[in-house]
C-alpha cells in the first residue's frame, strides 16, 4: 500500500493523527548543498493518550496489519537546534509480513517526567526496547510489567542519552 | 562459573523455589550474560536475562563522533561479523547522503559479507559443538575459520575488527591474487560440510539433545520482534537479501533454508544450510566482478543534509539496523542501533518456562548472540 | 581416497614410532614368557628360605610386598602413558599437536610435569566440607581399582589372586568406587558437588547391571568364574580345511559375543564417567561435578582412579572378548597389553567424537535399552547351548 493510501485509512478512523511532512532545507543550509532525505515511508505524529488504541489498530486492520514492531527508540530535542520544539520524541518503526510495508509513528512528550503507555500487550518485542528507552531517556511507560533499566546498573543517576546529561563521578571513576 | 542459590519459601510449604544464577561468567563462550533462573526442582519456572555487562555506550559516542569515525566503533556491535556492521553504517550514510556506490565496489561489499557470515555461523558451529560436549567440531571448525580471517587480514589487514567497508565504498582494492586464493578456500570448504555433517548433524546422540527442544513457535516469533536464522528456522521465510535487497544481492542465485518446527536442531541445521549458499554467492560474486572504480566520490568531510534514514541489512544473527538522524553537521544527532541478539535475547524468558535446566545452555547456544551486539 | 604425502619430520616420526614397536616386540621376544620366570624366581626364594629355616610367613608377606610394588609400578607407568596419549589422540583428532616439548621428543615427560605441578598445589579443604569424608572420598575412589588389578591376568602366569570366583569378585569391588562418588560429592559441603555427585552415583548404579549381565552370556559358555579360564578357552582358530580363520576370542561368537561386547564396552564407558556419559565432570554444564572442591593431590588420585578404571575395563574386555593373552609370535602379555591398549583407544576415541547425552536420556538408555539387550542374549545364549 502506499502511504497516501495508508494515511486515508488511518485519517478516516483518528482524526488527531497527523502525517510529519518531508523536511525542508532550513534556511540556515550548510555548505553541502544536499537536499534532506527521508526514507519513503508514512511518518505518522501521533498524541501521546492515543497510542495504545492507535497501536491496537495499526496491528488488527486488515489493510495496515503491522505484526512486527522493527524497533522503538527515542530523541531528545533539547534546545540544541533552535527551529525543533524541546521534547522527546519517541520513535516506532512497525513492519508489516503481510504487505510489506512499513510505517513511523512519532510520538513528542515532555522533557520533565515523560510518560507513555507501554505497548507490550501488542508487540511483546517492545518489553525490552522500551526498557531501554526508560533507561536511557527517562521514559516511564505505562502497563510495562517490569520497567527498570536494562543497560545501566539498578540505581545508576541521570538518564545517559539526554542532550543535558552530565556524567556524575561515581566510584568508577579515578 | 557463579553460582548461589536462595531458599524461597513458596505457598505449598513442601515446595521450595531455587534461584540459580547463572552467571556473568559462562564456561559456554557467549560473554558476558546473566541468566536469573527460578526452577521448581529440575523445571525452570521463570527465567530472566540480566544484561548490560558490555555496554559500551555507542550511542552516546556516536554524538561527538563524525561518521568516518562512527565506522571503527561499528566494528565492534557484533564483533564475529565486523564486516556488516560497517555495510549497515555505509549503507545509512549513502543513503542520507544519496551516494551511489559503483558495481565493483557492491559486489566486492557482498563478498566480504557473505565469506564473514561463514566465519561467524563457524563460531556458532563450533561453540554449540562444546556446549552440548562435543569437543572436536570446535578446533574443525576455527581451521576454517583461520582460512577466512587470513583472507580478511590481506585485504583489510585485522583479523577481527576490519574497518574495511568505507562510506562511498571500500578501504582499497583487493591484493594480487587474492581472488584466486579466495577461489582455493571455497573449493577446500565445500567437502567441510559433509565432515560436518557426519560429525554433528546427523550424530543421533545431538539429535536426541537438540530436537524438539526450545520450540519458538511461529507467532511467538514474530511478535518477538526475531529476525535472521531463528526466525527462519520457525518456519517462516523471510531474508532482507531477498525480500529488501540491498548491494545489488537481486544479482545472484541463492535459496533460503527454512526449518520446520522451530526447535534448536532446526535452528541450527538453518546456519549450516547458509553457509553452503554463502559459498554459493561468493563463487557467482567473483565470476561476476567488474573492473573499474570501487569508490564513489566522497566529499573529505562527510556532512549528510537534514534528516533521517532507517538502513537495515541480514547480518548473521539477524535485521541489524541502523536509524540515523541528522541535523546537517558533521556529526550525527542520534543513532540508534537495531541489535538483533538483543531483540532475539528477550524470547529467553518465554522459550525457557518449562524446560529442564539441562536444556538451557542448549537453547541459549541456539539463539546464537554476540554480547557486543546486545550491549552495544 | 588420497594417499598422504608425508614431509619430512612426518616421516622421521614413523621411523621412530616403527623403530619404537619392532624393538618392543623384540625386547618382549627376547624376555619371553615372564610368568614362567616369575615362578621360577619364587621357586629359588622358597627352597633357599627353606633351608636356611627363614619362616615362610616372611616369605609371602615379602611376596606381596614385591606384588604390591609391582602393580602399582603397573599401574602408575600404565596411567602417565594414558594421559600422555589422549592428549596426543585428542590433539590429533582435532588437528593439532598436542604437547610437543615437555622432555623432548613429542612431550612424553608431559604427565610427569603434571604430577609434579598437582603435588606442589595447595591442598584446600573448603570450610562447609566434613574433613574426614572430604580427605578419604579419594583413596576410597582409589583403592577398588587397585583391588581388582589383583584378579586381572596379565599374561601367562600372571596373575596376582587367581581366584576361583575371579570376575565376580572384581564385579563387586569395583562397584565399591561408588561410594567414593557419593563421599566426595556429600562430604564437599557444596550442594552442586553433591548434585553432582548423586547424579553420576545413579549412573554407574544403574549401568552395573547390563555391564554384569552382558558377561553372563560368556559365564555360560565357559563353565567357569575364573579369568585365566575364560582366557584359555580363547586360544587358538576356527579353522576352515587346516586354514586358520578367526581367532577363537568371544567377540566373533555369533550374535551372541557381538551383542555382549557392544553392551560391555558401553556399559564400561558409563562407569568410568567417560564421555558421552561424562554428566558428572562437564564443564559446560549447569552443575558443578563432584571432584570441583578437589585440588593438589587429591584431585591426582581421582584423575589417576578414573584412568586406572579405564585400563581396567579394557583389560578385562580383552580378557573376557579379545582373548587376553592369545596370539601368535609375542608372549601372553604383550599380546595382553597391545590389546588393552587397543580398547582403551577406543576410549580415548569416544570421548572426542561424541557429544554428551543429557542425564535422562542416559538413565532411559540404559533401563529401556541396554538391559533389555542383555536378557534377550543370555536367551539367545540358552538356545544355542541347548541345541
Amino acid at each position: 500500500m502506499t502511504p497516501q493510501e495508508m494515511f486515508s485509512i488511518i485519517q478516516a478512523q483518528y482524526k488527531n493523527i497527523t502525517e510529519i511532512p518531508y523536511p525542508q532545507s532550513p534556511h540556515a543550509a550548510p555548505a553541502h548543498e544536499g537536499k534532506p532525505y527521508r526514507d519513503p515511508h508514512l511518518y505518522l505524529q501521533c498524541p501521546s493518550e492515543l497510542w495504545l488504541e492507535f497501536a491496537n489498530f495499526l496491528k488488527n486492520e486488515e489493510n495496515l496489519s503491522f505484526d512486527y514492531l522493527t524497533f522503538v527508540t527515542a530523541l531528545d530535542y533539547a534546545k540544541v537546534n533552535p527551529q525543533e520544539p524541546i521534547r522527546i520524541e519517541v520513535v516506532y518503526h512497525l513492519y508489516s509480513f503481510k504487505h510489506r510495508h512499513s510505517i513511523v509513528v512519532k510520538i513528542s512528550l515532555q522533557r520533565e517526567n515523560p510518560v507513555l503507555s507501554s505497548v507490550i500487550q501488542v508487540w511483546k518485542t517492545s518489553d525490552w526496547q522500551e526498557r531501554e528507552v526508560y533507561d536511557m531517556f527517562g521514559v516511564k511507560f505505562e502497563g510495562h510489567p517490569n520497567c527498570s533499566r536494562i543497560l545501566m546498573w539498578e540505581g545508576f543517576p541521570g538518564w545517559p542519552l539526554r542532550k543535558d546529561y552530565v556524567h556524575i563521578p561515581d566510584r568508577y571513576d579515578d | 562459573m557463579n553460582t548461589e542459590i536462595l531458599r524461597i519459601q513458596g505457598q505449598d510449604s513442601k515446595t521450595e523455589e531455587m534461584i540459580l544464577n547463572l552467571g556473568p561468567q559462562h564456561p559456554s563462550t557467549h560473554g558476558v550474560l546473566r541468566v536469573i533462573l527460578k526452577m521448581d526442582g529440575e523445571v525452570i519456572t521463570s527465567a530472566q536475562p540480566d544484561v548490560g555487562y558490555l555496554h559500551r555506550g555507542t550511542e552516546k559516542l556516536a554524538e561527538n563522533r563524525t561518521y568516518p569515525q562512527m565506522l571503527v566503533i561499528s566494528d565492534r556491535w557484533d564483533y564475529l561479523a565486523a564486516m556488516s556492521n560497517n555495510l549497515v553504517w555505509a549503507l545509512a550514510v549513502e543513503k542520507l547522503m544519496q551516494i551511489e556506490v559503483p558495481a565493483r565496489g557492491q559486489i566486492l561489499r557482498v563478498i566480504m559479507v557473505e565469506l564473514n557470515r561463514i566465519a561467524s555461523h563457524l563460531v556458532f558451529f563450533g561453540t554449540y559443538g562444546i556446549d552440548i560436549g562435543a569437543y572436536t567440531p570446535f578446533l574443525y571448525a576455527f581451521r576454517e575459520r583461520e582460512k577466512i580471517l587470513d583472507l580478511f587480514e590481506e585485504v583489510s589487514g585485522a583479523r577481527m575488527t576490519y574497518n574495511y567497508i568505507r562510506i562511498g565504498g571500500v578501504m582499497a582494492d583487493l591484493p594480487k591474487d587474492w581472488i584466486g586464493r579466495c577461489r582455493s578456500f571455497l573449493e577446500w570448504m565445500k567437502p567441510r560440510f559433509i565432515e560436518y555433517d557426519t560429525l554433528l548433524t546427523e550424530n543421533p546422540i545431538f539429535q536426541d539433545r537438540t530436537k524438539n527442544i526450545g520450540i519458538l513457535p511461529q507467532p511467538l516469533a514474530i511478535s518477538y520482534g526475531i529476525s535472521g536464522p531463528n526466525l527462519r528456522g520457525s518456519s517462516y521465510r523471510f531474508d532482507l537479501r531477498k525480500d529488501a535487497p540491498y548491494c545489488l544481492y537481486e544479482k545472484f542465485n541463492f535459496s533460503i533454508p527454512t526449518g520446520k518446527n522451530g526447535d534448536c536442531w532446526d535452528r541450527y541445521w538453518v546456519r549450516i544450510e547458509e553457509m553452503k549458499e554463502s559459498v554459493k554467492i561468493i563463487e557467482q560474486a567473483l565470476d561476476l566482478l567488474p573492473e573499474g572504480e570501487c569508490n564513489a566520490k566522497v566529499p573529505r568531510i562527510i556532512r549528510p543534509p537534514m534528516g533521517e534514514v532507517y538502513a537495515q541489512i541480514e547480518a548473521p544473527r539477524g535485521m541489524l539496523g541502523i536509524y540515523l538522524v541528522s541535523d546537517g553537521g558533521d556529526k550525527p544527532y542520534r543513532v540508534h542501533v537495531r541489535p538483533p541478539s538483543f531483540i532475539n535475547l528477550a524470547v529467553l524468558q518465554e522459550i525457557l518456562v518449562g524446560m529442564k535446566v539441562a536444556d538451557v545452555i542448549a537453547i541459549l547456544g541456539s539463539i546464537d548472540i554476540v554480547l557486543g551486539e546486545v550491549d552495544r | 581416497m588420497i594417499l598422504p604425502v608425508w614431509n619430512e619430520s612426518q616421516k622421521r616420526s614413523a621411523l621412530i614410532l616403527f623403530g619404537i614397536a619392532s624393538a618392543g616386540a623384540g625386547i618382549s621376544i627376547a624376555i619371553g614368557e615372564i610368568g614362567a620366570r616369575f615362578s621360577k624366581i619364587w621357586q629359588c626364594l622358597s627352597s633357599f628360605a627353606l633351608k636356611n629355616s627363614i619362616p615362610t610367613a616372611l616369605l609371602t608377606t615379602l611376596s606381596m610386598i614385591i606384588q604390591c610394588s609391582i602393580l602399582i609400578g603397573f599401574i602408575s607407568g600404565a596411567v602417565m602413558f594414558m594421559v600422555w596419549w589422549e592428549r596426543k589422540v585428542s590433539a590429533h583428532m582435532q588437528n593439532r599437536l598436542g604437547p610437543m616439548f615437555t622432555g623432548g621428543w613429542h612431550g612424553w615427560a608431559q604427565t610427569i610435569a603434571d604430577a609434579i605441578k598437582l603435588l606442589l598445589k595447595e591442598d584446600i579443604i573448603p570450610a562447609e566440607a566434613k574433613p574426614w569424608v572430604h580427605r578419604l572420598a579419594p583413596i576410597v575412589a582409589f583403592v577398588p581399582a587397585f583391588l581388582c588389578y589383583a584378579a586381572l591376568p596379565f599374561g601367562e602366569g600372571l596373575i596376582s589372586a587367581d581366584l576361583d570366583i575371579g570376575i565376580l569378585y572384581i564385579f563387586a569391588i569395583s562397584g565399591l568406587s561408588v561410594l567414593g562418588i557419593v563421599m566426595a560429592g556429600w562430604g564437599s559441603g557444596n550442594k552442586y558437588s553433591l548434585l553432582g555427585g548423586l547424579r553420576s552415583a545413579a549412573q554407574s548404579v544403574s549401568y552395573e547391571i547390563p555391564r554384569v549381565l552382558s558377561v553372563v552370556p560368556i559365564l555360560m559358555m565357559v563353565g567357569s568364574l575364573k579369568l585365566t579360564s575364560i582366557a584359555n578357552v580363547q586360544t587358538g582358530f576356527w579353522r576352515l580345511a587346516g586354514i586358520p580363520l578367526l581367532p577363537r576370542w568371544f567377540i566373533f561368537y555369533p550374535i551372541v559375543g557381538q551383542i555382549a561386547f557392544l553392551i560391555f564396552l558401553i556399559s564400561s564407558v558409563a562407569e568410568t564417567n567417560r564421555t558421552p556419559f561424562d554428566i558428572a565432570e562437564a564443564e559446560s554444564e549447569l552443575v558443578a561435578g563432584f571432584h570441583t572442591e578437589y585440588s593438589g593431590m587429591k584431585f591426582s588420585f581421582f584423575f589417576l582412579a578414573e584412568y586406572a578404571y579405564v585400563f581396567l575395563s579394557s583389560g578385562l574386555t580383552t580378557v573376557l572378548f579379545l582373548g587376553g593373552g592369545s596370539g601368535p609370535v609375542l608372549p601372553s602379555w604383550s599380546w595382553f597389553l597391545l590389546k588393552s591398549f587397543a580398547v582403551v583407544f577406543l576410549f580415548l576415541w569416544f570421548r572426542w567424537t561424541f557429544p554428551r547425552l543429557r542425564v535422562d536420556r542416559l538413565m532411559e538408555f540404559t533401563w529401556k535399552f541396554l538391559l533389555p539387550w542383555s536378557f534377550i542374549n543370555i536367551l539367545i545364549t540358552g538356545f544355542i547351548l541347548l541345541f
